[in-house]
């Protein structure tokens, strides 16, 4: 009863902090950080993809612990700098869901070309044995014109390979730059990380989607925020991002099934 | 007095091209370097030969570098690699942060570790001079400074208990393998790239095999049967390599760095197929200087004037990166920015000598 309530509690928070971010207009980027602190709380679309997290699930309710193994550049805002970019999510998720213990192992590596962050993965989940990867990928791409095609060979192949080996993964893609908004290549690669996320049915934080909403935004309003506001705000978000969108994958409904997805009853604070 | 073309030289400079090429990814050059048969790098190449050239600064055995001459020398030249390596740092840094502006894009400024320089900047630039903190592609001159300082401990061991050098590296490298001890970076948590532990036993095998006696003299007398090892060594895991027909490294017993397959810790197989290919290399180069000497020529003043030449490559390597984002990739570009990088890096190190004369 405990846990249907908690999971009851979990998802009316999502949902209203989702209704709450459809109806009101984000706040300014670069703005004051009770604003920046809205659109990180309020972002409406942070997680996509039909995905569940079925082994991170399994770890919470067999150990009450979440093994995480971050690969590719950690992102990083003014926000993060007493902690780190991980520290942040471990302490939003832990503080969320209590008796919960999360453990980020950072094996990122700014620059990485996926082909080459696909490699080194299977090494790093035989080392950490994670319940689930945070994947940063698609920067290096798309400024070193990685071909979308050898791209999406890669993340498939990589996506594959973990679910074979009981790993969860949570990708977390470009994020929104209006000079790029037109630039065929960046789509490209940003389309690429779309079609797997719906194909391979895993998670993606949608922190793209977020920012270009709230730049739309500001700018019917008049008020267009620099690139360099959107790149504060966007990484300013993404450890609210990451952390509601995991939140999301681990207690979402498995498709055809009644009830929780096998989730032990961490009762949120 | 400036050397004579050697097979060290030689091969220095085509490590240095070669590290000039694979660090512009994706352009149409990189596929033909020998990283794509081969489980080992120029990474590898540029250690061990950075390990042989210590025998010109210890001296010959029968003629020793004084101590307190060597100690100064070697020391000074880990002042020079460090300065070095804060320079090119502070110029890409400066490079991506003009690349943003000029081309209006902020992921510039997150690129190659860069974040942390522009988000992060209080504890970053204490990083970046503590070299806890490296832009990607720039990490290998930091391994350089931290195996030049440990440079007066391997040759006084050399010196004094030359039997217990090559074994003492070889445990902390295998310690390092067995209980995955790296060094970690800061203020963005992480490793170093190139794991300094684990790394120092490819610097001591190239001081060790430069020597006529110990392992040295053991692999000049066995060198007949050692490269005929060597070939199904390179050979068998070059197919491995083409065809990605590599075991599932979750499968592979404890301590499971012993069995993967990595760079960081260049692990044991990763080692054993560089040394195998080094036995080869050896064999290859009389032909290729009688064939090519002027090739020979002009990749031997590269690997003489290996600092500057490296230098340079790493900061037009980067150049070369934010060229091809702005103007595309593609054959044009690719043969444009390979070949004119290349002129540049003899023009380098013609300068470089012709400051010497």
């Amino acid at each position: 009863m405990k846990t249907a309530t908690s999971i009851v509690g979990l998802l009316c928070w999502l949902v209203a902090a989702g209704v709450a971010g459809a109806q009101q207009p984000p706040p300014a980027a670069g703005g004051t950080p009770s604003s920046i602190q809205r659109l990180c709380t309020e972002g409406t679309e942070v997680g996509f993809g039909p995905a569940q997290l079925p082994n991170a699930a399994r770890a919470l309710r067999e150990r009450k612990q979440l093994r995480v193994l971050a690969i590719g550049a950690t992102p990083l805002s003014a926000r993060d700098q007493t902690q780190g970019h991980y520290a942040l999510v471990e302490k939003v998720l832990e503080s969320s869901f209590k008796g919960l213990d999360v453990e980020i192992i950072d094996r990122g590596v700014s620059g990485e070309l996926a082909r080459d962050g696909a490699e080194r993965i299977k090494n790093e989940v035989a080392l950490v044995r994670p319940d689930v990867v945070f994947w940063q990928v698609g920067v290096a791409d798309a400024l070193a014109l990685t071909p979308a095609n050898e791209l999406k060979q890669t993340l498939v192949e990589t996506v594959r390979w973990l679910k074979v080996h009981q790993v969860d993964v949570v990708v977390i893609g470009l994020r929104y730059r209006r000079s790029l908004a037109r630039n065929e290549g960046f789509q490209n690669i940003r389309k690429v990380i779309r079609d797997v996320v719906k194909d391979e049915a895993i998670l993606r934080i949608g922190h793209y989607e977020s920012i270009e909403a709230l730049d739309r935004v500001r700018r019917q309003e008049g008020e267009p925020p620099s690139e360099f506001d959107l790149t504060d705000a966007g990484s300013n978000c993404v450890a609210d991002f990451l952390s509601r969108a995991l939140a999301v994958g681990l207690f979402k409904k498995p498709r055809g099934e009644h009830g929780n997805a096998g989730v032990p009853a961490p009762s949120q604070k | 007095m400036q050397r004579q073309v050697n097979a060290v030289d030689f091969w220095r400079g085509y490590a240095l091209i070669a590290i000039f090429i694979n660090h512009i990814p994706q352009n149409i050059y990189e596929q033909f370097t020998h990283k794509n048969v081969s489980l080992s790098d120029s990474a590898e190449l540029f250690v061990f030969l950075a390990g042989w050239s210590l025998r010109h600064v210890v001296g010959k055995p029968e003629d020793p570098r004084p101590t307190s001459e060597l100690m100064h020398r070697l020391f000074g030249r880990a002042v020079t690699l460090y300065v070095a390596q804060m320079a090119i740092a502070l110029i890409a840094i400066a490079m991506l942060a003009a690349a943003a502006l000029l081309l209006a894009n902020p992921l510039f400024l997150e690129w190659h570790n860069a974040a942390a320089i522009f988000y992060d900047p209080v504890r970053a630039h204490i990083g970046l001079v503590l070299l806890s903190h490296q832009l990607g592609y720039f990490n290998i001159l930091p391994l350089y400074v931290v195996l030049m300082m440990i440079a007066p401990l391997v040759a006084m061991l050399h010196r004094y208990a030359p039997s217990a050098l090559l074994p003492i590296s070889f445990t902390i490298y295998l310690a390092s393998v067995v209980f995955a001890i790296t060094v970690p970076t800061w203020p963005v948590s992480g490793q170093w790239f190139f794991n300094p532990l684990c790394w120092q036993l490819i610097f001591v095998l190239g001081f060790s095999m430069s020597r006529e006696r110990g392992a040295g003299g053991w692999v000049r007398r066995n060198i007949s049967w050692l490269r005929m090892v060597a070939v199904p060594i390179v050979v068998g895991l070059a197919v491995m390599s083409r065809f990605n027909l590599w075991w599932d490294p979750t499968k592979v017993p404890e301590p499971r760095l012993l069995f993967l397959i990595g760079k960081t810790f260049v692990t044991p197989i990763r080692l054993i197929q560089f040394l195998a290919l080094i036995a080869l290399l050896s064999a290859a180069y009389p032909y290729i200087v009688r064939v090519l000497p002027r090739f020979v020529d002009f990749l031997s003043r590269l690997g003489r004037n290996s600092l500057p030449v490296f230098c340079v490559g790493s900061v037009l390597s980067l150049a070369g990166q934010i060229v091809r984002f702005a103007y595309g990739g593609g054959v044009v570009v690719d043969t444009v920015l390979v070949g004119s990088g290349i002129v540049i890096l003899s023009v380098v190190a013609w300068l470089a000598e012709w400051r010497r004369r």
